[in-house]
């Protein structure tokens, strides 16, 4: 059951930063899931268009920004609902950086402009899925204010940071065994890289979570 | 160890038959901020006047259980109860300045305790009070004119410089507040944090953010109950009882 304000406008405030947030962590999610798609088929169109839609995120999240503003000079929230607003303003900032590291994974791909044919693994793309699913865990959580989806994230970040850490070594290999790949595994690695830092951030948002719903931070 | 000044003990209090406490049991630390939170009617001003006996002067009014002072029961018959209000001031949520200049509205309460022996030591009393209670430097020139010539936020830092001018170890304030504007209200809650150096200081507000800005610890009432009581940081952010959430956010209960 949910509590109302004695103020419906209030409620009303509260919910539209949260739906705006939500939607906004949606347009990330397609962005992320477009620039992993990248790995695997070169579309410097796409990639441009990933890039370029970054700036829409920039403005969603100052849009987040004006309206926790806003409900804070209006309403001086305390408790849960404080929290509420504490937590969009930390979430909208943490998916804003997401965007970037979708962008840059997406400038990274504009610059290929054929996969060797020596370089046969999918790893990274398997890395790209695991971090995607497991944003689409953090922002879930958001959504629908559980802490026990909240708790699965950390969990699935770790086993991305052992990934993250065997594509590594599997690319140094590649490289050794065929020079001719350096360029291209080089461009990998920099992108494992920007995939463990969404899988990073995806956690920072599980953990708001946690804070809203838990009242207390870890 | 952080020491009680005052501890309220199962203490209910009655109009006539109607219980307006229901077994109050409250802690107060010494030379801190304590406020008491609740909707309007939940008891606030009827435990604050338990603590000087001033519900004593409620006709058809009623108390058991006990409030100590010090760990002394305040209502023994041996307490003389115009003792026990020097030791505890109150300053009300109307500036109730005596209709009489600033000087004597200071003057008037170490004259009848009988707290100074000379007409010198007692200006200086009244100008140690007046600047303890940050009015001095403004009305320094016209000591000798009204009171009720004050703004509102002057006439409550004079009732407060009355009220601390007889030296009292507690000040209760009830809603003092409410009837000032928002520079008048800022001024009083620094002088609240001023003076909870050396008075235990009780106060009854509305505002939870002052409640947030000036205490230490926050006590929520509800219909005569207290439903919670705690460091007010935890209170406003992470409150544990649900009736407290909903009426610190504002939720329909
Ligand atoms: N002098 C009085 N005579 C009878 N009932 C009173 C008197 N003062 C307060 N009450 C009743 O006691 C309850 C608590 O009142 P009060 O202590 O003034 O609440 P608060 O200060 O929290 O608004 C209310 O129901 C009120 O009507
Ligand atoms: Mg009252």
């Amino acid at each position: 059951m949910r509590e109302q304000h004695i103020v419906t406008t209030y409620d009303e405030d509260l919910d539209k930063i949260k739906s705006d947030l939500f939607k906004m962590a949606l347009i990330v999610e397609k962005q992320i899931y477009d620039s992993i798609n990248l790995i695997k088929i070169l579309d410097i169109k796409k990639a441009k268009e990933i890039i370029k839609s970054d700036d829409k995120i920039d403005k969603k999240e100052k849009e987040i920004r004006n309206l926790a503003t806003n409900i804070l000079t209006k309403r001086q929230p305390l408790a849960d609902d404080l929290r509420k607003i504490l937590i969009a303003l930390k979430i909208s900032g943490t998916i804003e950086r997401i965007a970037d590291h979708a962008a840059n994974i997406a400038g990274r791909m504009s610059y290929v402009n054929n996969i060797p044919d020596s370089y046969l693994t999918d790893s990274i793309f398997h890395l790209g899925s695991l971090v995607l699913a497991n944003y689409a865990k953090a922002i879930s959580s958001y959504d629908k204010d559980s802490s026990k989806i909240a708790k699965v994230v950390p969990n699935l970040d770790r086993e991305i940071n052992s990934i993250y850490e065997t594509c590594f070594r599997e690319h140094l290999h590649i490289m050794m065994e065929d020079r001719e790949t350096i360029g291209f595994c080089t461009q990998m690695l920099f992108i494992a890289k920007e995939l463990e830092r969404i899988g990073d951030l995806s956690k920072v948002i599980s953990k708001e979570v946690l804070y809203n719903v838990e009242g207390v931070l870890k | 160890m952080q020491k009680n000044k005052i501890e309220a003990k199962k203490v209910s209090v009655f109009y006539n038959d109607k219980k307006a406490l229901n077994e109050i049991t409250l802690s107060i630390p010494e030379k801190k901020v304590t406020s008491l939170i609740g909707p309007s009617g939940c008891g606030k001003s009827t435990f604050l006047r338990c603590i000087n006996r001033m519900n004593d002067t409620i006709e058809g009014c009623s108390m058991t259980g006990r409030i100590l002072i010090d760990n002394k029961d305040i209502n023994e018959k041996s307490l003389d109860p115009v003792l026990l209000r020097a030791r505890v001031g109150m300053v009300f949520q109307k500036p109730n300045p005596f209709p009489k200049s600033i000087f004597e509205n200071v003057a008037y309460g170490p004259k009848i305790h009988g707290l100074t022996q000379s007409s010198d030591e007692l200006n200086e009393l009244v100008e140690e009070s007046l600047k303890k209670a940050g009015l001095f430097s403004e009305i320094k020139d016209r000591i000798h004119e009204p009171g009720t010539s004050l703004s509102g936020g002057q006439q409550q830092r004079l009732c407060i410089a009355r009220a601390i001018s007889i030296s009292p170890e507690i000040i209760l304030m009830d809603e003092p507040c409410s009837a000032l504007d928002p520079i008048a209200t800022a001024k009083i809650e620094e002088l609240i944090d001023e003076l909870a150096h050396n008075f235990t200081i009780v106060i009854v507000t509305h505002s939870m953010q002052q409640a947030a800005r000036v205490s230490k610890q926050t006590a929520f009432f509800h219909m005569g109950n207290l439903i919670e009581v705690g460091k007010t940081d935890s209170i406003f952010s992470n409150p544990s009882e649900k009736k407290t959430q909903d009426y610190i956010t504002g939720k329909i209960g």
